[in-house]
């Protein structure tokens, strides 16, 4: 279980020396990498915007391990909560700027990636992320908690703040929503 | 009940199915067995095979192991650490959507910082300057941006960003991070379900939990013409943290714009810039970047003042001056 190790590790940490540190997020990392990508995925539907959210969340993640306490839930919640937040924090803070009128594009150019490429990768998997476009934020963190990060509904349930029975029935229902919405785009 | 049963066995079954465990789906309706695939189909997405998973473990144990050193300082220095989120970036910058602003961020940003310029919660990197000042098109938008005079758009450059316009000749108000474009009349209506308007400069206060402060000096022909709020979940604007200013000359079209936020945790940014600059604005610390550009913070608020390359150094510092 990588629930027990972490905290293995964490009780190791009476010096915290880089290396351990090091260590640690790399356990963190390795552990955890690949759902809280699919769950940013889920929500953001970008792969710049969702690397640059993966690495805040675990950036968080490492500075407030410390505060991580084990008798009060799974290490999981924990990590989705903040992982939740930061993609709230995210939507919220675009919201309060996306009125800012262009001002100039200087410097906005990729080096590596021409746009063409982006465009082909955000564009993969266009039918279901599409789909997903009518949820609202609940539902869609709901999905992204799921299947993104493939977590239990009981779990579901107290990174949102819901009963575990809500998030079956939302989840359920959520289900149902997009199955017609991607029936009714063919 | 029997709905019910349904949506219990639905996460029972998706929970197997993560599980690795496979379920015998026995005589379920054919509805069911659908959203049961289309569910078995979404856990197996795994968008993260396409990212770059090296770029961004090296850019979190860059940034903690940066976060440990300040962290280290700020406590001998017996101050709270702040953590700088740096979401918003991306908005400065704005606008040419998802081709543009998260390459700004993912290579701009990260790998080629001259230097770093913190003031409480913003911080300001210096960045290489670009040599290139045009990108092609993305195919998405292909033939749907046009120039002033009805011609297609192959290239997008640095001169004519502002003035792109739809098949229509409708102008443009930006493209979103979708790569979808919106009109600068959509975007208006948006706006107006969004945000509050408000227009008297006297009503300011009554919708944030801060102090709004509005220059008292104006380039010739500038005057305050609005303010934004933006509305919570059930459309109504109280103890805001933050507020949009419009500050336009009618005769030239042209305005300034300037926000102010309360300077916490979830406030605050990284900007990138070709070229900063440090200097005093009241005796606080500020920072001038690419020359339009005057961030500050002072007493608790952030302030933002963008003079969208119209407005000169001097005269903005002038206004950020008459800002008490």
């Amino acid at each position: 279980m990588p629930k027990l190790a972490l905290i293995d590790a964490q009780s190791k940490r009476e010096i915290p020396e880089l290396l351990d540190m090091e260590k640690e997020f790399t356990y963190i990392f390795e552990t955890y990498y690949k759902k809280v990508f699919n769950f940013v995925y889920y929500r953001v539907n970008q792969y710049y915007t969702a690397e640059d959210l993966t690495s805040q969340i675990f950036e968080k993640v490492m500075i407030k391990i410390n505060t991580y306490d084990e008798t009060k839930s799974p290490f999981e919640v924990w990590l989705f909560a903040i992982a939740r937040n930061t993609v709230n924090d995210y939507f919220r803070n675009l919201q309060s700027r996306k009125f800012l009128p262009i001002d100039s594009i200087k410097n906005l150019i990729s080096k590596k990636k021409t746009p063409e490429d982006i465009v082909e990768i955000a564009e993969t998997n266009d039918e279901l992320l599409k789909a997903l476009s009518i949820l609202d934020e609940r539902e869609r963190s709901i999905v992204a908690l799921k299947f993104g990060a493939g977590l239990k509904n009981v779990e579901i349930s107290k990174v949102l703040g819901l009963t575990e029975n809500n998030v079956g029935v939302i989840l359920f229902r959520t289900m149902k929503k997009l199955k017609k919405e991607l029936e009714r785009m063919g | 009940m029997e709905k019910k049963r349904l949506e219990d066995m639905f996460s029972t079954d998706i929970d197997a199915y993560l599980k690795g465990i496979k379920r015998l789906d026995s005589k379920q309706s054919e509805e069911y067995i659908k959203l049961l695939e289309l569910g078995k189909t979404m856990a197996d997405k795994d968008f993260s095979k396409d990212s770059d998973k090296q770029k961004v473990f090296e850019r979190v144990l860059r940034n903690i192991n940066e976060q440990k050193g300040r962290e280290d300082t700020l406590k001998k220095s017996n101050k709270t650490k702040s953590i700088v989120t740096k979401v918003a970036s991306f908005a400065l910058v704005c606008v040419l959507g998802f081709s543009l602003m998260q390459t700004s961020f993912a290579q701009g940003v990260v790998d080629k910082i001259v230097r770093t310029i913190s003031l409480g919660h913003i911080t300001i990197l210096e960045s290489e300057p670009s040599d290139i000042k045009s990108v092609p098109v993305p195919d998405k938008l292909k033939g749907k941006i046009f120039d002033k005079d009805g011609n297609p758009l192959e290239v997008l450059s640095t001169e004519h960003a502002d003035e792109i316009y739809t098949v229509d000749g409708e102008r443009i108000a930006y493209i979103d991070s979708d790569g979808d474009i919106v009109t600068k009349s959509e975007h208006e209506k948006a706006r107006a379900d969004e945000c509050l308007i408000i227009k008297d400069p006297n009503q300011l206060n009554n919708y944030t939990c801060f102090d709004i402060k509005l220059p008292s000096y104006l380039p010739e022909g500038y005057k305050f013409t609005e303010a934004e709020f933006f509305k919570d979940e059930n459309g109504v604007v109280e103890n805001s943290k933050v507020v949009g200013l419009y500050f336009a000359n009618e005769e030239t079209g042209k305005f300034i714009y300037m926000q102010q936020r309360v300077a916490e945790e979830d406030a605050g940014y990284v900007t990138d810039a070709v070229k900063i600059e440090e200097l005093k604005i009241n005796g606080v610390d500020a920072v001038l970047y690419d020359d339009s550009n005057l961030d500050w913070e002072y007493n608790g608020v952030i302030y933002m003042l963008v003079g969208r390359g119209e407005i000169a150094k001097d005269e903005l510092i002038k206004i950020a001056e008459s800002i008490k």
